[in-house]
């Protein structure tokens, strides 16, 4: 009895979680069909017909469409710089014992405990003096330069847990460094890939401090930096607008999330104890 | 670098070398082991500028501006600790260290609680765990600044849906302010963030419990131990290792916190949000003072680093093979 009690307590507290989780997007999507009078007047229920004109408005008038296309550039970008140096420095660290090799990973570890939030001033500084500002290149090696540390830790640890005979075999086979590592180690290093990119993908996508402070004209913000703004400024309030907005953020990382989420669940809690 | 030059350098390196350095004598110079390993100072050599230009100039050049006056326009002036003392003696990044610690306080222990009863009804294969699994870790994927938005648009006080929701079953009374109020504000916020990063807590809690062996629990089951003395004497201790990781991660995530304050309330009403990073974004984009933002940023460098070490002991990171 007290048994059935306690699960009934159980399933009361996951329902009400999941409640809570669904019903703000919920509560997003059908306001983003809703008229700004809609919203104010009956905050809850459903739009009188569906207003896709806000979608239309977010896209075409406002700049979330651009906002959005930069998104796409700086995080694509970032993530393949960030796996390329991270496979070949993770690579080096791993497979030559260089002079330096020992303070090389010392010093990574040391960038790891360092809040990058607290670099924000000088960053903004040089990043203005290099006329990079406003540019969606100067954003990618900046996240890729922040994301590289874990990375290059994560895959020096994958490839150290990698057996060498199948390199050394290609070597004798002929192979050179860079063919052992294009032909060999590249093609066995795929999930940690993967785990790399997923890791660091969420951030670099949600990223807001820095390009808040280094994205400021309108055509080169980036998403984040958008929505935080969207229908307040110009034009005067929309709520619909914003809602809108917020969702067209949203949906396509819950169309990844949707497809990859296995994927995804496994990388990041590889990523974090790794 | 293109693959002919990689390909007689290789030639001379073999990829595999044994770790001999101790025992056997250094007869080679060190200039002539540095060329020898050329490919290998190639491959890493780009992550070493990027990382020296975005990391270490920057951190380097805070650290000398922290003792200057300085708006980032005209020439900074040396005025040694003086941009510290006033840092100190500033009540208003007092109040910022202690919302920091309010934050940090009700967020890390209650994604970690939230987190561990979750991870224990999926792992447990309670019905639709599956779903469960799917559903808790959806806001950690969602860009934080749309969270801030669309929550500020929850708590907004005359339309926002928490007091329409309130209102229409009846309970007026309890209708608040809910970022308006300098009391409760801080709390609104950390429930947010709570809300957004308890289903990463899960997922760790989860892969650590997955990973106890299931003789354990039929034996527990055969002693005839009930759900509650199962999570606190079988489970709890068994997850131990991730919880301080988890205590860690949390407690470094409330030092830094900063987008999700910034894009709802700006730190306001009147600094009653305030943390370390709203304090110096403030300090540095809305009042130009570079080297007194400079100092903020060393403070909070130093506090974070300090937690990161801890955590980093502990896990092992750097050795994990």
């Amino acid at each position: 009895m007290t048994r059935a009690i306690g699960l009934s307590f159980a399933y009361f507290g996951l329902f009400i979680w999941s409640a809570m989780v669904f019903l703000p997007l919920l509560f997003m999507f059908v306001s983003s069909f809703k008229t700004h009078g809609e919203i104010l007047q009956f905050p809850i229920g459903l739009p009188s017909r569906l207003h896709i004109e806000n979608y239309v408005n977010a896209m075409v008038n406002s700049t979330i469409g651009v906002s959005f296309v930069n998104s796409v550039i700086v995080t694509i970008g970032s993530l393949v710089f960030v796996v390329a140096l991270s496979l070949m420095g993770g690579y080096a660290l791993s497979r030559f014992q260089f002079p330096g090799n020992k303070v090389l990973l010392l010093g990574l570890v040391a960038l790891l405990t360092l809040p990058v939030h607290a670099l924000v001033v000088p960053v903004y500084y040089f990043m203005d003096m290099f006329n990079l500002r406003n540019d969606n290149f100067g954003l990618i090696m900046l996240y890729t330069a922040f994301h590289l540390p874990v990375s290059i830790i994560i895959m020096r640890a994958y490839f150290q847990s990698l057996p060498r005979a199948v390199e050394e075999a290609a070597q004798l086979d002929g192979c050179g460094t860079w063919g052992v590592f294009w032909y060999v180690a590249i093609p066995l290093s795929k999930a940690s890939i993967a785990t790399v990119a997923i890791i660091n993908v969420v951030g670099i996508w949600s990223e807001y401090l820095f390009a808040s402070v280094l994205m400021t004209s309108p055509a080169s913000r980036t998403l984040p930096v958008a929505v935080a703004t969207l229908g307040t400024g110009e034009g005067g309030t929309d709520l619909g607008l914003r809602f809108a907005g917020l969702s067209l953020a949203t949906i396509p990382i819950l169309i990844l999330y949707l497809f990859f989420s296995r994927r995804i669940m496994k990388g990041i809690a590889a990523g974090a104890v790794k | 670098m293109t693959d002919s030059t990689a390909g007689t350098e290789a030639r001379q390196t073999p990829v595999h070398r044994p770790a001999r350095r101790r025992s056997a004598p250094p007869v080679r110079s060190l200039w002539s082991r540095i060329t020898e390993y050329r490919a290998a100072y190639v491959f890493i050599l780009p992550s070493i500028i990027l990382l020296a230009l975005f990391m270490v100039v920057p951190l380097v050049h805070s650290i000398v501006m922290s003792f200057h006056n300085w708006n980032g326009i005209t020439a900074p002036e040396y005025i040694g600790m003086a941009n510290y003392e006033r840092l100190f003696s500033e009540r208003r990044f007092g109040q910022a260290i202690q919302n920091n610690l309010i934050f940090l306080v009700l967020f890390t222990s209650c994604t970690l609680v939230l987190g561990f009863l979750s991870a224990v009804a999926i792992s447990r294969r309670m019905r639709f765990w599956r779903f469960y699994r799917f559903a808790f870790f959806v806001p950690y994927v969602l860009v934080t600044a749309v969270i801030a938005v669309l929550w500020g648009q929850i708590y907004e006080p005359s339309h926002g849906i928490l007091n329409t929701a309130l209102r229409a079953v009846g309970l007026d009374s309890l209708t608040q302010l809910w970022l308006g109020n300098h009391r409760i504000t801080m709390y609104s916020i950390v429930a947010i963030a709570i809300w957004q990063i308890s289903g990463f807590t899960m997922l760790l809690y989860l892969a650590a419990m997955e990973g106890i062996d299931q003789e354990i629990h039929d034996a527990a089951t055969i002693d005839g131990v009930n759900a509650w003395q199962r999570c606190i004497y079988i489970i709890a201790p068994m997850v131990k290792q991730i919880t301080f990781v988890l205590i860690m991660l949390q407690i470094i995530a409330s030092l830094k916190t900063f987008d999700l304050i910034w894009v709802l309330t700006k730190g306001g009403p009147f600094y009653a949000s305030e943390v370390m990073g709203t304090y110096l974004y403030r300090a540095a984009f809305e009042q130009q003072q570079f080297g007194y933002a400079s100092a903020v940023a060393l403070v909070m460098t130093v506090i974070v680093m300090a937690v990161t070490i801890v955590y980093l002991a502990l896990t092992n990171l750097p050795n994990k093979k």
